[in-house]
């Protein structure tokens, strides 16, 4: 498994509410337009379809990784 | 937070990231939707349904609530119990005991407030004697908090002037089970509703309600071919579920039952097999009599009750009282579900009684989906008032007050000198107020409940409260509400799950609640006031000595172990529901006779082919069927001749309309902790007058015009709402608004049996405001 | 030299926090009003058990039939008060006391939202839809 610390930039607070309350996305904070969070994921293939599932939310600006952790 | 591998490695991501970004952790996200840090097994805090659930808790603070899928719930909760955590963080919280000095409230400490409190307590004995003080206690309150102002009044002060709010809605059907059937409580559970082929709803309106109840109702709906029979003045959420929807005048509903009999007699649907083993038929004489009578008196009384005569009587067609006798008596199995439309009311237990004849001239109980079910209002009015014998005519577990022997047992059980326990059943709720409003009783406790919004013709008794030379001390856990605001001192009390205890719901099903957080504030348990209370009062009536034996308790589960001591030789016999039971089970039904017992407990009682172990014991002899609470008749039921009579305060030419109040599904009660609620208070704001087109027309009034209603009590100024739900001559107010105490309106007429107020009719006139 | 490295990381982070909080605020200026409900009358005394009816006629008629028409979970419980919170789009952790379960397998399957594959309202399920609960 793979932890990633994602950073997800949003330019609407509609899009902020939503990105922070997505299921998969835990342990969320939020600082103005920055929404940080960890998702769990079992290889980089998965992270490309959730990559794009949280692109594809309107008022979304950018998807990055900024950190990973791997553990079993 | 909790430190298994996976949280370990997700904020090891996290603090990585959040270090780039310059993230400071501390400040918490307003949309986190990330998981509490535990679940804690427990129980809502509002209606008599029960339902099992998880609270969550994040550090110290309640954050969420799911439902407990393996309760009887099966993981659902109503639109209340969802929103629990929300009341525990209200900004009206009562933080401190309060004090009432010149109309101003004053902070002082508990030390302050209980010494306060014994002397006023000790001082009105002393001078005045044991009847000169007072309890009100509440179905809301935790079943050992109850046992605790039990044992006090009755036990150490000797005095019987303690009575209950369920005195306000249960009181006929306890009064009803006890007439039929000799031991209050159902004996069938909600399991039953997975067996019944034939639903008979009356007075109730089970799908707001009740509504997780009525969830599994419609859901038996939708899977197999069951048949819904509503009988109510309102065309309600629930009656439009209904396959027979019965309509009629309100008060009415006695001569529909009896109709129901006398088809079910005269049809020869009635059980005769089941009759001549398990029942006798008795009646009153007008001078108060008690005469058994036989079958055939029983057939030649219900005889005059003919469909015609009912629907002349009521407004409702025949065709339908007749429909509905053929699908009770010939379904496979039937149970019946009521509430307050049958108990608050002055025929109340008349009405109980008449819905068991039914049940019991057909052998519809007993078995599977056959049981007469009342439906209860209060999380605990079942476990903590009416089982543990709270209320002014009991004691502890189906014993009597004014029974001799039963006083007897119970001195010996508390260790108390023989005598003590004052032999004449203390006044009732209704008579409670009246003696506080006429400087009767000097000093009254009011724990967790809202007289001064819920008693009807209200006035009076808040005119009562207000007195100046009486001393109301009320327990609370917010400030104001329409009851603190009259008294002299207030004590901060501890919410839902910041205690723990035991509550027993409708089905006879005792579930443990744990604390979960801290109370708020200086909030303590109620427990821990009574017991604080009890011992100091007792010292300051140099009874140092017994304080130290009848209180030695240290936890609730002191307290429980002797609940359970208590019940070992009753018919509710819970001596196996330890402690760690209940932590470890979803709750369990008594009896539970031992600890080897197995869970659930008894979904059944008075038949041993489905399961009640204490058949064998009271009635050796029984093959199946044994109505063991009544040996005096031979553990046979009782089938009541009752008279269909009238109402204390028929609509009249002055006061034309019939007023009925009730309940939302937004709101619970008296809306002290619903009203926390920013969705609920969204989705059903205010009060209202619910009025049929009909009506409204002749008055020439619309959605939103305001109204005034005129009682011989009260008036009130109201928005009305014009819907097709209540009768033409009918109107609808909910009771649960502060700020709209209808109850000034409603008349506190009540049962000569039970004691319980008819609140859901009274007269009224109607004008244009 | 430990200690020297991670005050240098510390820095790093420092910098680029700086560096991201300016582009921030440039981006701030674009960020636009969260969406609000129109106001509504503070008694809402309506005919309709809901309120919302008058002017959702179509939504409130869905719901009706639907399995939380049935159990009377009304539109604020999703939708909030419309004050202090107002989601058109309801978010799925407004699920979790009688759907705790269900919320899980939504985790497991990375979906956004329950009515990914269940129709607002009816809640039905959508043609097509992969069942991810395993009960």
């Amino acid at each position: 498994m793979l932890y990633l610390g994602v950073q997800v930039e949003v330019e609407t607070e509609e899009a902020g509410e939503e990105v922070a309350s997505l299921p998969f996305f835990s342990l969320t904070r939020r600082k103005d337009n920055i929404i940080l969070g960890v998702i769990e994921i079992k290889d980089l293939t998965e992270w490309r379809s959730i990559e794009s599932s949280i692109e594809s939310i309107p008022g979304v600006v950018s998807v990055t990784i900024l950190s990973s952790v791997s553990g079993e | 937070m909790r430190c298994d591998r996976r949280e370990f490695l997700k904020w090891s991501a996290l603090l990585s990231a959040a270090s780039v970004v310059g993230l400071d952790l501390e400040v918490p996200s307003a949309f986190s939707a990330e998981a509490p840090d535990k679940w804690v097994k427990s129980v809502c805090r509002y209606c008599g349904a029960g339902c099992g659930l998880y609270i969550g808790v994040k550090g110290d603070k309640v954050v969420a609530v799911k439902g407990d899928d393996k309760n009887w719930n099966r993981g659902f909760l109503c639109v209340k119990g969802s929103y629990l955590p929300k009341i525990l963080y209200a900004s009206d919280r009562l933080k401190y005991p309060m004090v009432k000095e010149k109309g101003q409230w004053k902070r002082i400490s508990w030390d302050e407030a209980m010494n306060l409190m014994v002397s006023k307590f000790a001082e009105a004995n002393k001078k005045y004697g044991p009847h000169a003080v007072g309890f009100y206690g509440s179905g809301q309150s935790f079943s050992e908090e109850s046992y605790l102002a039990n044992k006090l009044f009755k036990g150490a002060l000797g005095t019987n002037n303690i009575d209950g709010n369920p005195r306000l809605c249960m009181a006929s059907a306890a009064v009803g089970y006890v007439t039929s059937f000799g031991k209050d409580e159902p004996m069938g559970s909600y399991d039953d509703i997975y067996h019944a082929d034939c639903f008979f709803i009356i007075g109730s309106n089970m799908s707001e309600a009740h509504p997780v109840i009525f969830r599994l109702v419609m859901e038996q709906k939708k899977k197999r071919n069951v048949k819904i029979i509503v009988a109510d003045p309102r065309k309600t959420l629930t009656a439009r579920n209904a396959d027979l929807y019965l309509d009629f005048i309100p008060g009415t509903d006695l001569f529909i039952l009896n109709a129901m009999a006398h088809v079910i007699i005269k049809e020869k649907l009635y059980n005769k097999d089941f009759i001549d083993k398990h029942v006798v038929f008795k009646k009153a004489t007008p001078d108060g009599k008690i005469e058994k009578v036989s079958f055939e008196d029983y057939v030649k009384f219900i005889e005059e009750y003919t469909p015609e005569l009912a629907e002349r009587m009521s407004g409702c067609p025949k065709e339908k009282i007749i429909q509905a006798a053929r699908w009770f008596a010939t379904s496979k199995a039937t149970m019946s579900f009521w509430c307050m439309g049958i108990n608050q009311r002055t025929r109340g237990v008349w009405a109980n009684n008449l819905i068991h004849n039914l049940h019991l001239i057909t052998g519809q109980i007993c078995r599977p989906g056959a049981t007469p079910f009342s439906l209860t209002g209060q999380p605990n009015a079942c476990g903590g008032i009416r089982d543990m014998g709270l209320l002014s005519h009991l004691l502890p577990y189906g014993r009597l007050v004014a029974n001799e022997k039963d006083r007897e047992e119970m001195e010996k059980f508390w260790g108390l000198p023989k005598g003590r326990i004052h032999p004449k059943p203390g006044p009732t709720a209704v008579e409670l107020f009246t003696k506080f409003a006429n400087g009767e009783i000097k000093c009254l406790w009011v724990v967790c409940t809202n007289p001064g919004q819920s008693l009807p013709n209200l006035e009076k008794y808040r005119k009562g409260m207000a007195r100046e030379d009486t001393f109301l001390v009320v327990s609370e856990a917010y400030f104001p509400t329409r009851t603190s605001e009259l008294a002299d001192l207030v004590l901060p009390a501890a919410l839902w799950c910041e205690k723990d205890g035991t509550y027993g719901q409708s089905e006879r099903r005792y579930q443990y609640l744990p604390q979960v957080v801290k109370p708020i504030g200086e909030a303590k348990s109620d427990f821990e006031a009574i017991l604080t209370f009890a011992r100091k009062l007792l010292t300051a009536l140099g009874r140092a000595e017994e304080a130290k034996k009848l209180f030695p308790y240290k936890t609730t589960e002191d307290v429980w172990n002797e609940m359970r001591a208590c019940s070992k030789d009753t018919v509710y016999n819970f001596w196996g529901m330890t402690r760690q039971r209940l932590i470890k089970e979803h709750g369990m039904l008594w009896p539970v006779p031992d600890e080897k017992y197995p869970a659930p407990g008894t979904l059944r009682r008075y038949t041993a082919k489905y399961g009640d172990p204490l058949v064998k014991k009271y009635d050796p002899k029984a093959t199946d069927i044994s109505f063991y609470g009544n040996p005096a008749d031979g553990n046979r039921a009782i089938v009541w001749l009752r008279p269909a009579v009238g109402l204390a305060e028929p609509a009249d030419k002055d006061y034309p309309f019939v007023l009925t109040t009730g309940r939302l599904i937004e709101h619970w009660h008296t809306g002290t902790m619903t009203m926390k609620v920013p969705e609920l208070m969204r989705a059903a704001p205010s009060a209202f007058v619910e009025m049929h087109p009909d009506d409204a027309k002749k008055l020439g009034v619309k959605t939103g015009d305001k109204v005034r209603l005129i009682s011989r009590r009260g008036s009130i100024v109201l928005p009305v709402k014009v819907v097709p739900i209540p009768r033409p001559g009918v109107v609808f107010v909910p009771f649960h608004y502060p700020d709209k105490l209808i109850n000034t309106l409603v008349t506190d007429a009540f049962d000569a049996l039970s004691k319980q107020p008819e609140f859901k009719i009274s007269a009224v006139r109607i004008e244009k405001a | 030299m430990r200690r020297f490295l991670k005050y240098l990381i510390l820095f790093i982070g420092l910098f680029l926090f700086v560096i991201s909080t300016s582009v921030l605020e440039a981006k701030a200026a674009k960020k636009s009003k969260a969406k609000k409900h129109p106001p509504v009358e503070t008694e809402m005394i309506t005919e309709d058990p809901l309120a919302c009816l008058s002017c959702h006629q179509k939504q409130a008629k869905e719901w009706e039939g639907s399995p939380h028409g049935l159990n009377q979970v009304r539109c604020f419980i999703c939708h909030g008060d419309l004050e202090k919170r107002f989601e058109p789009k309801p978010s799925p952790s407004n699920c979790v006391m009688c759907h705790a379960e269900k919320l899980e397998d939504l985790k497991k399957a990375k979906m956004k939202t329950c009515f990914q594959c269940h129709s607002g309202h009816t809640l039905e399920v959508k043609p097509g839809s992969k069942n991810i609960h395993t009960k």
